[in-house]
């Protein structure tokens, strides 16, 4: 046993060992996310695991800088471990596009990095991704196609009742516009929004000199949320200019080609929801699965990142969190068996060359199939009885010149070993 | 089902007070029994008991969908949660208290204890002084006097247990009442219960 020095422990806080089922069943989710985005022509990247910090601290983005795993290079530049997926894969297209007419269909699957330095409970530091970015398409039916491959997804994923929150930025951004308010009260009126705290919204704008009208809008914003119909009436009344009812409109509309799909059950609005402005530039959207703490999904219109890499691309797109997924689906309790072993094959020592053709043979027609030898009898019944115990559910046994097929309990003996391949083994 | 989150104490009794003025009742709670899980007659409401600084553990997670906390162990805690809701009561505020005429010098590194480290980090943040915090678990008013700190943060309610103490209350940082929050997921896939109770809870506490 390794004994660690100074009372180290073995892993560091907030990362773990994935073991075999757990990695089988997110293995499973994966492939199904993916066989999804190929089939509408996204198709997978993958970015370096680090970067220099630099890039993330001039980008406008929604994870905080003090949240970054850091490092340094030999030449003393600050690195980070990918502490997002969406702003280097958008680096890398304003890099290679040269042509502003053209679009990209991207899909990634990877980890991301961030300290969680909550000293009560630290949650994980490396974190699953999934999801796809659509660059250079600006129009409605492209945040249309990413909404709909989210839902999609957590079809595919086997999730059933979850909600797909929309919203959207530009009503909120017009609003704060029309309120010409300093960024320190912004950011504390912002704040209470984001909890619908309403209570406290109140008492801070009393204090400021707001114009009265557009006091009541603040106030009434926490609360636009729900059934689509109802959020859009009240906030076309609540609209103070024609950038927020359009908007509100472009909104509408998004909303109303989903639900011509049929997908409305699904889908709820929220104009409150105004979380990474200086990132999100348009429709917005959260998912969320019954019984599940968290967002599972997040995504919305980024319009503005590739500019700050000098190609200016129009984007949107989504991110699943997969382990939360994982830890969603294994509630559900659905147990994949496809990777165990179902055949062992053992064998004498003069039958071994047999035994191992065999066992190749048997591997060929789609088994998951181990072998070993054995010296003699006596070894038999503890290889059969741990074979047994790790859920193998033949057991083929050569011994001299007889065949053993060891199947639920009952033991054949065969003839030949053709014999086994005409029972459909 | 709707789970709530409460702290055993004050704050309990007056929330399951107000469950039951809208019709929502917990006769096993009301007898006095030790179980920390409660059902309501109708079994669409679970009410769970925990310790009051991890009411926003559970509501953050979605173990509890709803919960009723202090603004003190909220603002702590900075819980990832709607705040829907001041239920009006466990009124008090947070306050620097200190020996009289403790001097503050704007120049010099402030000591302050408190049980609750970050509300006073951030408010001294805010005001630009540097400060070191000391966390304490009780007893916060022996901090100044034994020469632990030059001040604390705590929950002042009437000043008294400053004053006994030869302490003053320096200034006011915040009114705190306590809270209804709710899981932000829990908002949006058990929306139509969930507005309900909020509603209803409104109502009642307007009256």
């Amino acid at each position: 046993m390794i004994i660690l020095r100074n009372g180290t422990k073995r892993l560091p806080e907030g990362v773990q060992d994935i073991h075999s089922i757990d990695l089988e069943l997110k293995e499973n989710l994966t492939s199904k996310l993916k066989t999804l985005y190929r089939s509408y022509g996204y198709r997978q990247v993958q970015t370096p695991t680090f970067e220099y910090y630099d890039l993330f601290l001039e980008i406008n983005g929604t994870i905080d800088r003090e949240k970054m795993v850091k490092l340094v290079d030999r030449d003393g530049k600050i690195l980070v471990l990918r502490p997002d997926a969406t702003i280097p894969i958008a680096r890398m297209v304003a890099t290679f596009n040269k042509d502003e007419d053209s679009y990209y269909k991207l899909s990634y699957f990877t980890s991301v990095f961030r300290m969680n330095d909550d000293k009560q409970s630290i949650t994980n530091r490396e974190l699953t991704q999934a999801g796809i970015e659509l660059f250079g398409k600006n129009h409605m039916e492209a945040d249309v196609e990413v909404i709909t491959l989210a839902i999609k997804s957590m079809e595919s994923l086997g999730l059933q009742h979850f909600k797909i929150d929309l919203g959207q930025a530009n009503y909120f951004k017009e609003l704060l516009y029309e309120s010409k308010l300093p960024p320190g009260q912004l950011q504390e009126i912002q704040k209470r929004i984001e909890q619908k705290n309403v209570s406290e919204l109140k008492q801070i704008l009393k204090d400021t000199t707001i114009d009265e009208k557009v006091k009541k809008v603040l106030l009434s914003i926490p609360l636009l949320y729900g059934d689509p119909a109802n959020v859009i009436e009240k906030a076309r009344e609540l609209a103070l200019n024609d950038k927020m009812r359009e908007e509100l409109a472009y909104l509408e509309e998004v909303y109303e080609r989903l639900v011509e799909t049929g997908y409305g059950d699904y889908l709820s609005l929220d104009l409150g929801m105004i979380n990474d402005l200086n990132y999100y530039t348009g429709i917005i959207f959260q998912g969320y699965i019954k019984n599940h703490g968290k967002p599972i999904v997040i995504g919305g219109r980024y319009d503005q990142l590739t500019k700050q890499f000098g190609s200016a691309l129009p984007a949107t797109g989504f991110g699943f969190y997969l382990d939360d997924v994982l830890e969603v689906t294994k509630g559900n309790g659905i147990r994949s068996r496809e990777n165990v072993t179902n055949v062992m094959v053992c064998f004498t020592k003069e039958n071994r060359k047999k035994g191992l053709a065999l066992a190749d043979e048997l591997r060929e027609k789609g088994n998951i199939v181990e072998s070993d030898i054995i010296d003699d009898e006596s070894q038999l019944d503890r290889l059969i009885d741990k074979a047994k115990s790790r859920e193998v559910s033949k057991i083929i046994v050569l011994k001299n010149r007889l065949t053993e097929l060891i199947e639920d309990e009952k033991v054949s003996i065969l003839d030949d070993v053709t014999e086994l391949f005409n029972r459909g083994i | 089902m709707v789970k709530i989150a409460l702290a055993k104490g004050r704050l309990e009794e007056l929330t399951v007070e107000i469950l039951q003025q809208i019709g929502i009742g917990f006769p096993d709670l009301m007898e006095g029994s030790r179980k920390l899980i409660f059902d309501d007659t109708s079994g669409r409401y679970r009410i769970v008991l925990v310790k009051a600084s991890d009411v926003a553990t559970y509501v953050e997670n979605g173990a509890a969908d709803i919960g009723v906390v202090g603004k003190d162990t909220l603002m702590e805690s900075d819980a990832d949660v709607f705040e829907v809701l001041d239920l009006g009561f466990g009124k008090c505020k947070f306050s620097v208290a200190g020996l009289k005429h403790q001097v503050i010098n704007p120049n010099q590194k402030l000591k302050v204890a408190s049980k609750y480290p970050k509300v006073a980090k951030d408010f001294y943040e805010k005001k630009g002084i540097s400060v070191e915090t000391i966390k304490l678990n009780g007893s916060v008013e022996l901090a100044p006097l034994i020469g632990l700190s030059d001040v604390i943060v705590d929950i002042v309610e009437t000043g008294r247990t400053l004053k006994e103490n030869g302490l003053e209350v320096i200034e006011d940082i915040c009114d705190i009442s306590a809270r209804l929050i709710v899981n932000k997921a829990s908002f949006k896939t058990k929306t139509d219960d969930i507005h309900y109770l909020i509603n209803e809870m409104e109502k009642a506490i307007g009256e």
